[in-house]
C-alpha cells in the first residue's frame, strides 16, 4: 500500500477534460504546459498557465482549444471568421483550425521559470512581447531555429 | 490528525488522484495519485473529523481480509507519506522511519522557504521591457 509521490507526470490528454469540466464549473485552473509550440515566451514542462472559461474572443489571445476529439493544444488566435478560428502557436510555423465552440479556455496569465508571479495576459510585458513576435512572423523559421540550435544550447531558455 | 480541506479524490482515466482546490482556483500541477487501499483510507480519514491510524485500521480490517497488526504498520507508513506531501494536518503525523530527525527538520525548512516568495532574478524580458 502506498501511494505514489506527488508531481506525477499525468499526460495532459487523460487530465484535459477535467480540466474543461473544472473550467465550465466557473473554476480557474492551474496547468503545467507540455510542448515547445509556444516558444520563445513558454517552455515545456517549465511553466503554467492560469485558465479560466472564455467569455470574449479576441485576435492574439491565447487560449485552450480542442482541435480534434481529446487533442488539445494552447496556441493564439491569429484569425477569427465567424465561429471559424484559426490558431497559431509561437513557435509553430503551421496554423491549425478549430470552431468556437472547440475553445476551451482563455488565459489570465502565465507562471514562468518556477516563479509565483503571474506574467498576466493584459500585462504589459506579455503585450509587448506579443506584438513583437506577431510581428517577427515573417522571420519565425530563422528565430526558431537560432533560438533552438544556437541560443538555448549557449545561453539557455529565454 | 485530520485532512486538509481542499484535497478531495476525483477519477481522471480509471486513476484516483487528489488536486489542491482553493475556493476559486484548482492547481492541476501538483497531482498526488493514490491505489485503490490508499484512496478508500483517504475517503474514510476525510469523513472523519479527528483519525488516528488505529481508527483508519480498524476500517481497513473491516473492508479487506488484512490482520489489525499488519495495517497498523502499513497505515502509519501511508500516512507518514500523507504528511510529507501535506494533505494531512496535526501533531501526531508519524514520521516515515527510515529519516531521522534531523533531515526531517531540512525539509521542513525547505517547505517554509518555499513558501516565502524568493527574490527574483531579472528575467529576460524584464531586462528587455523594463
Amino acid at each position: 500500500m502506498r501511494i505514489e509521490k506527488a508531481e506525477k507526470q499525468f499526460e495532459n490528454a487523460s487530465l484535459l477534460p477535467e480540466v474543461v469540466k473544472m473550467l465550465q464549473e466557473g473554476h480557474t485552473v492551474t496547468l503545467r504546459l507540455k510542448g515547445y509550440s509556444m516558444r520563445p515566451f513558454l517552455e515545456n514542462n517549465r511553466d503554467k498557465a492560469l485558465l479560466v472559461k472564455p467569455t470574449t474572443l479576441r485576435i492574439g489571445d491565447p487560449v485552450l482549444a480542442e482541435i480534434m476529439p481529446k487533442h488539445f493544444v494552447l496556441h493564439r488566435i491569429i484569425r477569427i471568421e465567424n465561429d471559424d478560428i484559426t490558431l497559431l502557436g509561437d513557435g509553430n510555423l503551421s496554423t491549425e483550425y478549430c470552431k468556437k465552440e472547440n475553445i476551451v479556455g482563455a488565459v489570465i496569465g502565465f507562471y514562468r521559470k518556477g516563479r509565483n508571479t503571474l506574467d498576466r495576459t493584459d500585462g504589459r510585458k506579455w503585450r509587448i512581447y506579443s506584438k513583437v513576435w506577431t510581428a517577427l512572423r515573417p522571420f519565425r523559421r530563422i528565430l526558431l531555429g537560432v533560438y533552438r540550435r544556437l541560443w538555448i544550447p549557449l545561453l539557455g531558455t529565454i | 490528525m485530520k485532512t486538509k480541506i481542499g484535497f478531495n479524490l476525483r477519477q481522471v482515466c480509471g486513476e484516483n488522484i487528489i488536486v489542491a482546490e482553493g475556493e476559486e482556483n484548482i492547481d492541476f500541477c501538483n497531482i498526488i495519485s493514490m491505489n485503490e487501499t490508499s484512496a478508500f483510507l483517504w475517503k474514510e480519514a476525510q469523513a472523519m473529523d479527528n483519525f488516528t491510524i488505529e481508527d483508519l485500521a480498524k476500517r481497513l480490517v473491516g473492508e479487506y481480509e488484512i490482520d489489525e497488526a499488519t495495517a497498523i504498520n502499513d497505515i502509519a507508513k501511508l500516512v507518514a507519506q500523507w504528511g510529507e506531501t501535506g494533505i494531512i494536518e496535526g501533531d501526531d503525523i508519524p514520521q516515515l522511519s527510515e529519516k531521522s530527525n534531523e533531515t526531517s527538520a531540512e525539509t521542513k525548512a525547505n517547505t517554509v522557504e518555499k513558501e516565502e516568495p524568493a527574490k527574483e532574478k531579472k528575467g529576460f524580458f524584464k531586462k528587455l521591457f523594463g
